[in-house]
């Protein structure tokens, strides 16, 4: 893929705020893009070592590609809403492909030099194959649920965030957000909490 | 879930949640009402609220991590050490692989290994330094050489090697429908090219089909075997194996990981890349690795390391032998169809992989030479010397040299069927110790390896020929035994003198053969308890000598101490138990108790089925004993039966057709000719010889089975010119491989002088009669129910030829040494007191 230029870009997050239904699939490429882009400059800068800090890699995307956004652009509310079910189709696809992959039988050394061991890989796939599925599933049950999630997991949102990109409370937020944790913890059948609510892990953008 | 009861639960769970518990159910009662459908959703939430692992979040990181990790892999590095980088090649767990060009000190065309990050590059690049020098002795076609290695601008390691166009071993040989033989060849060029390095002192460690890299050239494929070195560069300095188990940090593929390797073992030696080749030979035979891939992928370390120490494979015939979807496809990339496809992998190439892929790496072939050998060897049709787990394949190839004492057919006497058991069982046995012999042959001294083999090389049963001076080296070999050469040695020279015994009593040489077993079984039992099973081992030898000298008497007990002695060692089936049974039925057979033998028999037979689920040798022999037992009895029909089973049962064991096959045949047409059936006997019975014929040298003394057969057809439908022809054949094969008295010879004298008393050449007949009893005399001092036959019919030749005196002479002398050797019940001496009589009466 040939790199996106500014006018891609803009392109792209113009049509998104005109409100197409096929923006999320014209910024995707553009999420996709940056994030490659990303991921290579670092990995060319990293030391051995260096382990890549996805959480702050995606914010930099996202700063990188909010900064781009053309003048006279809605807002933020938008790209993120967009922005959000690109980042989460990118993920699928991923799942997917590595799950294909695998059933392909291709030769990858599963057990590797990192001492990271075949199955914690496979694991992850199903893992991550489960969440896309759950949350496909939640789309359909509830929609502004859904949208909850997807902007708080796909973009790092703080709750204040999401509420102004989907213009609900505050308050909202955050009872959408409890109950659907509760939820998906039951879909992908993780252990029961104990009540408590535990601190979102999120990183400051 | 519809998306009502789902808001319904969310709404009920949030006004719940805050709630103390002890009020909760009060509250769900009290909303929800008669809704079990609802509460239960609302519970289920209440029992996920605040879960401890934010499950999405970490799920999305770790996909973020994944994916960006691919990503930054694939990034397309400008330039490389002092490499221009052109493209990508691939990605494999090691790394990325790029096309790059080389600008000095020579202009050409890499690949470029880069590693992964995560490892200590310098460490690395240490030990290719070290490895370098003995690398660059590799010079073999079929090996890619890895020319360089460094480390990038960010530090990581990275190698420079030939590059290979080609696809991996598997794909080229799927996607080319490569059929078993073009496999093999491909698969012998790779043993080639890794004896090379073997031989240079460079062992791979990472076989495995993607580092076995195949292109078309000049029509032809050709196999590269590429990254020699680098797996080895790559193993930390000094390895710890507890932590390497611990970390899992074992390098390898688990799919063709030796398991010394994989337990972190430190001394590494080609016998590791044997296991390699193994299971990829396994993997271009039946399409599945030895271990599946879709289960070790799904293990953690220790289940992982578990299997791949302890779980042994399946045979591969197994693998496609299943119906499905993908047997078949398996088997149609090798131009076949499954059946087929596991008819040509059961036995020799079953036992040449699972050889190489023994846990033990003393039990493997030990060289890349020797495995591909018996590949080769088994190209050519030849035996080879990889063998079963069980004795199936040597018991086959021991049982096929079998005497068939077949059933004459003249209606007076019974030939002892049963004496090709009594043969076979030898022939079962010897084989069964061989997994024990060859454990002693790796503790003994070099000389008593060398001296086995030497002894060895004389049976016929084994692969060896008749040779004088074989022989003359065993006659050495007993007498230095004699004079106490192996004296300090005495399980070592226990087993000499078994091997000895067995290769005289493949050669029919039961005399001879006896005084070794029993010398040998005097060692083993003043060794004590703790040689239990040897001591059973050299009974059971013992007995069937007896049994083959017709001291059937004497036999008997023995061969119920071993039995006795196999219950007392392990409870419920097992090979031995099964095998001691039927030694026990044989004897009981030949001495004519012939309920007792069949009810041991049958109960032979029915543990060797719950021992082999499927098609055995060892089936097919038990079955075969109950069928001349059934024939014995005069029960043709059953014996049909039971012979037929035995035929289709060799017949999918060994399509291609093999001596046992043929005596199968010979033994059914046998069955047919006794129920008269004549016309359908035939063909069998020249399919036998046609068989006998095609897979054994032509002067073996077994194609005289063939002959035999062919004749009592012949015989039956009144051919007796020709079938006095074909006896003659069968006489003089006898002759020529005995060169002496024989109770082969003795037998064929028998047969023929049948034949002539049904022709009214009684004369002839008195004479051939005459010649086998004095034989007989001369080889059974103590009697033989052969003798006993020839007696009672040389007493109807004298009648016939009006010499009354000498007749009752004659029969008398067989009713006396019938009375001694037989039971009242038994057959043959049956028969013998009625002609007593009618000679008795004739005067």
């Amino acid at each position: 893929m040939s790199p996106l230029t500014p006018e891609d870009i803009t392109r792209a997050l113009e049509r998104a705020a005109e409100g197409h239904g096929s923006a999320a699939s014209e910024l995707l490429p553009v999420v996709y893009e940056e994030l490659r882009r990303l991921a290579r400059s670092h990995m060319r800068r990293a030391a051995p070592e260096h382990t890549l800090q996805a959480t702050a890699l995606v914010h930099e995307a996202y700063l990188k590609l909010v900064r781009s956004a053309p003048e006279g652009w809605q807002g933020r509310a938008h790209f993120f809403a967009v922005a959000a079910t690109a980042m989460r189709q990118v993920l699928a696809n991923h799942a997917r492909e590595a799950q294909a992959a695998k059933r392909g039988g291709s030769e990858r050394l599963r057990v590797t030099l990192s001492g990271e061991i075949a199955d914690e890989r496979a694991g992850r796939d199903f893992d991550a194959l489960s969440l896309h599925e759950a949350l496909a599933k939640l789309a359909e049950l509830d929609p502004q649920q859904y949208r909850v999630v997807e902007l708080r997991t796909f973009t790092g949102l703080s709750v204040e965030e999401v509420a102004e990109v989907l213009s609900i409370s505050t308050a909202t937020v955050k009872r959408e957000w409890r109950a659907a944790r509760a939820w998906l913890a039951a879909e992908l059948g993780e252990p029961g909490g104990d009540g408590a609510e535990p601190p979102a892990p999120r990183t400051e953008a | 879930m519809n998306a009502a009861l789902h808001r319904r639960a969310k709404e009920l769970f949030l006004d719940a949640c805050d709630l103390p518990p002890e009020e909760r159910a009060g509250f769900l009662a009290q909303r929800c009402g008669e809704d079990a459908e609802l509460r239960s959703a609302v519970e289920r939430l209440l029992a996920h609220d605040g879960a401890p692992s934010v499950v999405a979040e970490r799920v999305v990181h770790e996909q973020l991590a994944s994916l960006l990790d691919e990503e930054g892999a694939r990034a397309l590095p400008a330039e490389i050490g002092r490499y221009r980088v052109l493209g990508l090649l691939g990605e494999g767990g090691f790394g990325t692989v790029y096309e790059a060009e080389q600008l000095e000190p020579v202009r050409r065309v890499v690949a470029l290994k880069v590693l992964k990050p995560g490892m200590d590059s310098r460490q690395v690049l240490a030990r290719f330094a070290a490895e370098r020098q003995t690398l660059a002795l590799m010079s073999h076609p079929c090996i890619a050489t890895v020319l360089d290695a460094g480390i990038t601008a960010d530090g990581r390691p990275f190698f420079a090697m030939e590059r290979v166009l080609g696809v991996p071993l598997g794909r080229y040989c799927d996607e080319q429908q490569l059929d078993l033989a073009s496999r093999l060849q491909l698969f012998l060029r790779i043993c080639g090219a890794v004896l090379h390095a073997h031989q240079k002192g460079i062992v791979h460690r990472d076989l495995k089909p993607s580092n076995l890299l195949v292109a078309t050239v000049d029509g032809s494929p050709l196999p590269k075997v590429i990254d020699f070195g680098i797996a080895k560069a790559l193993q930390p300095l000094e390895p710890d194996a507890d932590i390497t188990r611990e970390r899992g940090l074992f390098l390898g593929t688990p799919e063709y990981v030796s398991p010394e390797q994989a337990a972190g073992e430190l001394d590494i030696d080609t016998r590791s890349d044997i296991y390699s080749l193994g299971a990829v030979l396994y993997e271009l035979l039946a399409g599945t690795t030895p271990l599946e891939r879709e289960t070790t992928r799904q293990l953690g370390l220790p289940a992982l390391l578990l299997r791949i120490q302890s779980e042994v494979p399946p045979r591969p015939s197994l693998r496609v032998a299943e119906e499905s979807e993908r047997a078949l496809a398996i088997a149609r990339a090798r131009r076949t169809d499954p059946q087929s496809l596991a008819r040509a992998l059961r036995g020799d190439l079953d036992w040449i992989a699972l050889k190489a892929l023994a846990k033990e790496r003393a039990e493997r072939y030990q060289t890349v030479s020797a495995l591909a050998e018996d590949l080769e060897r088994y190209r050519r049709g030849e035996p080879v010397l990889a063998r079963a787990p069980s004795f199936a394949y040597r018991s086959a190839r021991f049982a096929r040299r079998n005497r068939a004492a077949l059933l004459a057919a003249a209606a007076m006497l019974v030939l002892l069927l049963g004496g090709i058991v009594g043969t076979s069982l030898g022939l079962v046995r010897a084989l069964r110790s061989q997994g024990a012999a060859e454990e002693a042959q790796r503790r003994a001294e070099t000389f008593s390896e060398i001296l086995l083999r030497a002894l060895a090389s004389g049976d016929p049963l084994e692969g060896g020929s008749v040779d004088r001076r074989v022989s003359e080296v065993m006659q050495q070999v007993v007498a230095e035994l004699d004079a106490g050469a192996l004296r300090q040695h005495p399980a070592t020279e226990a087993e000499v003198q078994m091997r000895v015994a067995r290769t005289l009593l493949g050669n029919d040489h039961p005399a001879e053969g006896l005084p070794l077993a029993e010398r040998a079984l005097a060692l083993y039992t003043a060794s004590g308890p703790e040689r239990a099973s040897d001591t059973a081992r050299a009974r059971s030898l013992v007995a069937i000598h007896l049994d083959r000298l017709g001291r059937t008497s004497e036999a008997e007990p023995l061969f119920r101490a071993v039995l006795d002695a196999r219950r007392a060692q392990q409870d419920g089936d097992h090979p031995e138990l099964a095998y001691a049974l039927r030694g026990l039925g044989v004897v009981l057979q030949h001495r004519g108790r012939l309920d007792e033998a069949e009810a041991h028999y049958r109960e032979a037979l029915a543990m060797e089925r719950r021992l082999h689920p499927e098609d055995h040798a060892e089936i097919a022999s038990a079955l075969n004993n109950l069928g001349s037992l059934l024939q014995s009895k005069g029960r043709s029909a059953e014996a049909e039966a039971s012979f037929r089973e035995v035929l289709e049962m060799r017949r999918r064991l060994r399509p291609e057709g093999d001596p046992l096959t043929a005596r199968a045949l010979a033994n059914l047409a046998q069955s047919l000719l006794a129920q008269r059936r004549t016309a359908e006997a035939e063909p069998l019975a020249q399919e036998a010889l046609e068989m006998f014929r095609r897979t054994l040298p032509t002067d073996h003394a077994d194609l005289a089975i063939g002959w035999t057969s062919v004749a009592f057809a012949q015989q039956a439908s009144g051919r007796a010119a020709e079938a006095e022809a074909a006896l003659r054949e069968a006489l003089a094969l006898y002759r020529r491989n005995a060169a002496g008295d024989h109770h082969q010879v003795a037998g064929a004298l028998a047969n023929l002088a049948d034949l002539l008393l049904g022709s009214r050449r009684d004369e002839d007949a008195e004479a051939l009669l005459g010649e086998a009893l004095a034989m007989l005399e001369r080889l059974f001092p103590q009697g033989h129910p052969l003798a006993v036959r020839c007696g009672a019919n040389r007493a109807v030749a004298l009648l016939r030829t009006s010499r009354p005196e000498e007749a009752l002479e004659a029969a008398q002398r067989a009713a006396e040494l019938g009375r001694a050797i037989l039971e009242p019940t038994h057959g043959l001496r049956v028969q013998t007191e009625k002609i007593l009589a009618q000679v008795q009466s004739a005067r």
